[in-house]
């Protein structure tokens, strides 16, 4: 708005300028030439005066006298409104003298008068000399005067025009300046529609491309772009929110596939586990039954030691037949152990090996998943000390630190060369006997049931023997284990 | 924000473009610093100017003394020797009464009947430079000529001590403005002057034509007609500078010697390099103010007759910077200064 507010002055001036300048030169030759006129008219009086003074004089004329009263009178009138057309002080003075010349020269004209009327003719014939004297000098004095106001207005002439022409190039100049602002103001106003539009274009073209993380756009004048903007910056807002939303929502859908991998892999070993007790444990039911008979028939026959011998297979049976997703307490399990161990015993001689059992009383009721210990405590009777003559020993030591409950299963047989520590150490299946649940498989229970890696360490040095460590976290909330019920075990 | 600072420098850059279109244009006044409506009195000044350096510096001091006493000043100082000119501006100021007259005019006798009628119609004039025959009707402020005349002499003297010659024959140029009474005062105190040496004759006496090329003129007729002129002297500005001009385009610079009158910038030059001896001169400035000064005495009758002369220097090539700096440069700070 201010733009156009200046350069309506700036035209108006320029215009307002060359008009006054013009208009007072002309006002200026108009007055000089009134003025000239005027004193042309003022001296023609003054010779007119004289001729009509000299016919009365010379003829007495009563019509004379009547023509010199007029011109006097005119003469009389005006004298004393004769004006100068732009003050200077020696025209100011030559303007004074003349009028003060023309009041002497009327004085004298009227004594002439008198004197004719007195018929004093030396008196007005005196009279009439100083007449033409001041004729002479007044009508000089006015010539000069108009000579001089001519030149110095023709200077004044020169210099005024000289102020049209400097402000008829001002007029260029500002007329000159009004062109390039108006194309600048084009310009301006150009980029400042097209810089918004192009950066939203730009701004598209980086969300087509998918990108969606981009500053928002400046929004700083307050026209239709500004609405385009903002709708646009509203938009590729909610597409960064939609977006993150469902980047979150694959978040979760990835970690709940996760989970039920993991819930798969748990349901494979324990399906594996079950495979292999099924394997082991044909038809339970009808071999408790039997196991029974048995062992109330040696009781019946007297002989104690095969109804307790029967009476331990029964309830190893009956332990190993439970729920394998169910936790048990290490006291329960070193139960079991020594079950084992002395069906173990009667089988293979008493001599041959001997299981020791250290359990920390207080943390006898620790939970451990079923059947932890027996396939590590059944690897090291296969692995380790069934090949010895005799005197192995396999001690199963249950103690606790600050954060770990530990259970070390170590005995004094072959031992194991580092290679197969290692490859037992990094977790890999190894196939082993096939009427064992395997280390492999307590490894991958124990990982499900506390929730975390490494529980499991294998220290072995050949013909010495192995100690299997486990470090059970004693704060770890217990994972529930999904299984499937098996209906066998009920 | 931008389009209101625009809106401003353009305001502010068309307001000086009206102050400055508005104030251009208009005739610098010659003004003597005085109010129109209100001066104490209406002088005219009528002056034919024979040395523009020199009147220069009297219209300084005139127009001092004019801004000080608020005296308005009509100048008419024709360059041309045009007498009827010069006597139509002098009878009009006594035909329009005006209350004084300053005049640097030369002795013509239509000069001597009009400032008679002026001291009869109770105006005074106060005759600058040069005095008029009849000394009754005007005042006179400027050289006195038989100083003049004296201090010439001596000059004289002095230039040519060192000519070995039985006789130094002279010419003498009076200035054409001299009334006769000034031209006798002054041949007489030339002569009283040069008394004491009897080998000096002055062998030419010719009143000048005025004007520097009737100088020239003149100056070529005494060099061809009298050879064995051995110096030349003269009482005025332009016969000075014509004679000078005329002696070194005969190349008789080291064989005649000049004594002049006035001071400006060209005598200087011809002093410095030995062509003119010595000039006498007073000081233009102090021949303005006192004019004035006297005149408005007696305009307001604080005397009948005033009659004063300016002092007489003499410059040769010993002082010629002193003195043209103190006696010219010095008008020239001083109308600066106004």
């Amino acid at each position: 708005m201010f733009s156009f507010l200046t350069m309506i002055i700036i035209f108006a001036s320029v215009s307002f300028f060359s008009y006054y300048s013009q208009s007072h030169l002309l006002s200026r030759i108009n007055s000089l030439l009134a003025n000239s006129i005027k004193l042309r008219e003022f001296s023609s009086n003054i010779d007119n005066i004289v001729i009509s003074l000299e016919k009365f004089l010379v003829e007495r004329s009563s019509d004379m006298l009547r023509s010199y009263y007029h011109y006097y009178q005119e003469v009389e009138s005006e004298y004393n409104d004769l004006e100068l057309v732009g003050e200077s002080i020696v025209n100011y003075l030559l303007l004074k003298n003349i009028k003060t010349m023309t009041k002497l020269f009327l004085q004298e004209a009227d004594a002439a008068v008198r004197f004719k009327r007195a018929r004093d003719s030396a008196g007005y014939s005196g009279a009439f000399k100083e007449v033409l004297r001041y004729n002479t000098n007044i009508k000089w004095a006015v010539d000069r005067l108009i000579t001089k106001q001519l030149e110095e207005n023709n200077m004044q002439y020169l210099l005024i025009t000289e102020r049209i022409n400097y402000i008829q190039r001002l007029g260029l100049l500002m007329i000159l300046l009004a062109i390039i602002f108006s194309i600048l103001s084009t310009i301006w106003i150009g980029s400042r529609l097209t810089k918004p539009l192009k950066k939203l274009v730009e701004a598209a073209e980086t969300i087509s491309r998918g990108e969606f993380q981009l500053p928002p756009l400046p929004v700083s004048s307050n026209d239709e772009i500004t609405v385009v903007s903002q709708a646009f910056n509203e938009m590729a807002t909610s597409i960064s929110k939609l977006l993150s939303e469902i980047k979150n929502k694959s978040d979760l859908e990835k970690k709940l596939q996760e989970q039920e991998y993991q819930n798969l892999a748990m349901k494979n070993t324990l399906k594996e586990a079950e495979l292999h007790a099924l394997q082991s444990q044909i038809n339970p039911h009808f071999l408790f039954n039997t196991l029974n008979a048995g062992v109330q028939l040696a009781i019946m026959e007297d002989a104690d030691k095969t109804a307790d011998f029967i009476d331990k297979v029964s309830k190893l049976l009956r332990y190993s037949l439970r729920k394998i997703n169910m936790a048990v307490t290490i006291r329960e399990e070193t139960e079991n152990l020594e079950n084992y161990f002395f069906i173990l015993k009667t089988r293979y001689g008493r001599d041959r090996f001997d299981l020791h059992i250290d359990v920390d009383p207080a943390i006898a009721d620790f939970q451990i998943p079923l059947l932890t210990i027996q396939p590590i405590v059944e690897n090291a009777l296969i692995h380790g000390v069934e090949q010895l003559e005799g005197g192995g020993q396999i001690k199963v030591r249950a103690y606790q630190n600050d954060e770990s409950v530990i259970i070390d299963v170590s005995d004094n047989g072959l031992g194991m060369d580092s290679e197969t520590v290692k490859r037992l150490q990094e977790g890999r299946k190894v196939s082993g006997h096939t009427t064992g649940i395997g280390l492999w498989n307590v490894r991958e229970r124990l990982r499900l049931f506390f929730g975390r890696e490494n529980l499991l360490e294998i220290m072995s040095v050949p013909k010495q023997g192995t100690t299997i460590r486990l470090i059970l976290p004693k704060d770890d909330k217990v994972q529930e284990v999904p299984v499937d019920e098996n209906p066998c075990c009920r | 924000m931008k389009g209101k600072v625009i809106f401003l420098i353009t305001i502010v850059v068309i307001i000086y473009a009206i102050y400055w279109a508005f104030s251009f244009g208009e005739i610098p006044e010659r003004s003597v610093g005085l109010s129109l409506a209100n001066h104490r009195y209406h002088c005219m000044m009528i002056t034919r100017v024979t040395d523009e350096a020199y009147w220069e510096h009297v219209f300084s001091g005139v127009q001092a003394v004019a801004a000080s006493e608020n005296v308005a000043l009509e100048c008419y100082n024709p360059r041309f020797r045009n007498i009827k000119e010069l006597e139509r501006y002098l009878e009009m100021a006594i035909l329009s009464r005006i209350d004084g007259i300053l005049l640097s005019v030369p002795n013509e006798p239509g000069f001597l009947s009009l400032i008679k009628e002026a001291a009869e119609k109770g105006i005074p004039v106060v005759a600058l430079v040069d005095e008029f025959e009849n000394k009754d009707y005007h005042s006179f402020i400027g050289i006195n000529a038989y100083e003049l005349g004296t201090k010439t002499g001596k000059a004289l003297l002095e230039a040519t001590s060192h000519l070995r010659t039985p006789r130094i024959e002279v010419a003498v140029l009076v200035a054409s403005s001299f009334s006769d009474y000034s031209y006798r005062q002054y041949l007489s105190g030339l002569r009283s002057a040069i008394k004491s040496n009897p080998k000096l004759n002055l062998t030419l006496i010719m009143k000048s034509k005025g004007g520097s090329i009737g100088a020239e003129e003149q100056t070529q007729t005494i060099l061809k007609n009298y050879p064995y002129i051995q110096a030349i002297v003269c009482s005025d500005v332009s016969d000075t500078l014509g004679v000078a001009k005329v002696v070194v385009d005969y190349n008789r610079v080291s064989q005649v010697t000049i004594i002049g009158s006035g001071l400006n910038s060209e005598i200087v030059r011809y002093i410095k390099r030995d062509i003119i001896s010595a000039v006498l001169t007073s000081d233009p400035y102090e021949l303005g103010t006192q004019g004035l000064l006297a005149l408005v005495s007696l305009i307001e009758g604080r005397s009948q007759k005033e009659n004063y002369y300016l002092p007489i220097f003499l410059v040769d090539s010993t002082n010629v910077d002193e003195m043209y700096s103190k006696l010219i440069m010095k008008g020239r700070a001083g109308e600066e200064g106004e």
